[in-house]
């Protein structure tokens, strides 16, 4: 799997690695399980400083997205068929809030925000399931 | 004036400039002459103009190095005629690359190409799984040096003392060293350590971590890493075979031989050309094997690459203090390059540079009898 990584844009290169891996977990394009670059692997193939990626990975980690092991190195460590992380949903909310506020703050309708968050979570499904099928 | 010295350098340069024009095809359409472009240039007929300089300079380069070639070999100088002329046809092959990319340079430049286009710098987080390279060239290696040895101890009691060590250009002994373990075995030995050196670094090639260019999907990243990876290890492993065998000719052409002029000229002749062939062969086989990966598919577009020209000089030498890497894959040809722009990539270059130079000056001390 592509990480792409925008030099120029305002999010910082560690949220962006975060961001694409959770989005991947998502849509099923990373499966529970599966084996990642090393942090210094992924530093070097970028041509970024290891810091910048560990930031992203100690993220991940600290999430339960992913877990590490001095034998198997970083892997995958959940899915969305696994259970809910316990204690994950009232930061999550409020993280939610804001953003929903903001859209609300634009003036955009109740009804297109629902019409986008469902939108978005059945392209997840769809990929899902494409994944799974092939 | 001999045929050796008169075939010699035409033949190698011929072939290095084969090499040198195939290798173009093995990069992505987005890096020409190892110059950054936009997909959208990827085809501009100045790139293509520029491909095309390049490739008739390499003929005007080997047009005077073989006119050079023949103008020595008539002179009282002639062993110069194998070397000087290969020394001349790489420096005028970089300085061919220099020229030509300036004018995708200066074009890109002048018209903005980068301007507007979404770049990325992309990496691939789960990696191909590494595969050990083929065990089957270096293990021919070691029987056929086995074997060479095997009948030089066998002679070694009837083999006369002092023995013949080196050749001149009309291919008579001018040299001789009292028989000892390393005057007959010496060149073996050398063979051994080149073969155990290209084995190891085969080792360190399957590993090879390719940079991933951003305009390749994640399929074409994963097949561009595979198929370098499979270069460097097929190719590094068949020249161990292939310099093994020369090695064992050109001895046993000394034991079983020692009388006939041509035999050991013809061996070296021979592993170099068979070396050239293996480079060849292998490079011809990639190009094959990449053809998927640089086709662009407008269907999936992707971001391009971040012009990072700046950091290559003459699009040959990387220096990046940014840079974590010590080791990146070379941007035009093939292999790695050090990273210039960290203290430990200067060290190992002149450091190499220095084992090189090291080993010239003992060749040539050693041919003029020290």
């Amino acid at each position: 799997m592509l990480i792409d990584i925008d030099p120029d844009s305002e999010s910082p290169l560690y949220q962006q690695l975060h961001d694409q891996v959770v989005e991947a977990i998502a849509d099923g394009t990373l499966q529970p399980g599966e084996a990642l670059a090393s942090v210094r692997q992924l530093a070097v193939q970028f041509g970024i400083n290891s810091a910048t990626v560990g930031k992203g990975y100690e993220l991940l980690r600290h999430e339960g997205l992913v877990r590490t092991s001095r034998r198997s190195g970083s892997v995958i460590a959940r899915g969305p068929a696994d259970e809910q992380t316990p204690g994950f949903e009232p930061g999550w909310t409020a993280r939610l809030r804001t953003l929903l506020a903001e859209a609300v703050a634009h003036g955009m309708a109740d009804g297109a925000i629902r019409a986008t968050t469902d939108s978005l979570l059945t392209e997840f499904a769809a990929r899902r399931a494409e994944r799974t099928s092939s | 004036m001999t045929p050796f010295v008169l075939v010699f350098a035409p033949v190698f340069t011929a072939l290095f400039g084969l090499l040198f024009s195939s290798v173009v095809a093995l990069r992505p359409p987005t890096l020409p002459l190892s110059v950054r472009v936009p997909q959208s240039h990827s085809a501009d007929p100045v790139v293509l103009t520029a491909i095309r300089r390049f490739r008739w300079g390499l003929v005007v380069a080997w047009a005077v190095t073989a006119a050079l070639t023949a103008v020595l070999a008539f002179t009282d100088v002639a062993p110069l005629a194998a070397v000087v002329p290969v020394l001349l046809y790489t420096a005028l092959a970089i300085l061919d690359l220099v020229l030509s990319r300036r004018l995708i340079i200066r074009a890109k430049r002048e018209g903005n190409w980068f301007e507007g286009v979404p770049v990325r710098v992309s990496a691939q987080l789960t990696t191909p799984a590494y595969r050990h390279p083929p065990i089957i060239w270096p293990a021919l290696a070691a029987i056929v040096l086995a074997s060479a040895t095997a009948v030089d101890v066998a002679l070694y009691p009837s083999l006369p003392d002092p023995i013949a060590v080196h050749f001149d250009a009309a291919g008579d002994p001018d040299r001789f060293a009292a028989k000892s373990v390393w005057s007959v075995f010496g060149i073996l030995m050398i063979g051994a350590a080149v073969v155990v050196l290209l084995s190891v670094i085969s080792v360190f090639a399957a590993r090879y971590a390719a940079r991933t260019q951003s305009d390749d999907t994640a399929q074409q990243a994963s097949l561009r890493t595979q198929v370098q990876r499979t270069l460097l290890t097929s190719m590094l492993s068949e020249l161990a075979f292939v310099i093994a065998l020369g090695i064992s000719a050109i001895d046993l052409a000394q034991r079983l031989l020692p009388g006939a002029r041509w035999t050991v000229a013809a061996c070296a002749i021979g592993l170099v050309v068979l070396v050239m062939v293996v480079v060849i062969g292998n490079v011809a086989r990639a190009r094959v094997h990449l053809r998927p990966a640089n086709v662009r598919d407008p269907e999936h577009s992707r971001p391009d690459a971040v012009d990072d020209d700046h950091h290559w000089k003459g699009g040959l030498l990387y220096v990046n203090r940014d840079d974590p890497a010590l080791v990146v894959p070379r941007r035009f040809g093939l292999g790695w390059t050090f990273n210039l722009g960290r203290p430990g990539g200067i060290v190992i270059t002149i450091a190499l540079l220095l084992v090189i130079a090291g080993l010239v000056t003992s060749v040539i001390l050693l041919a003029h009898g020290r």
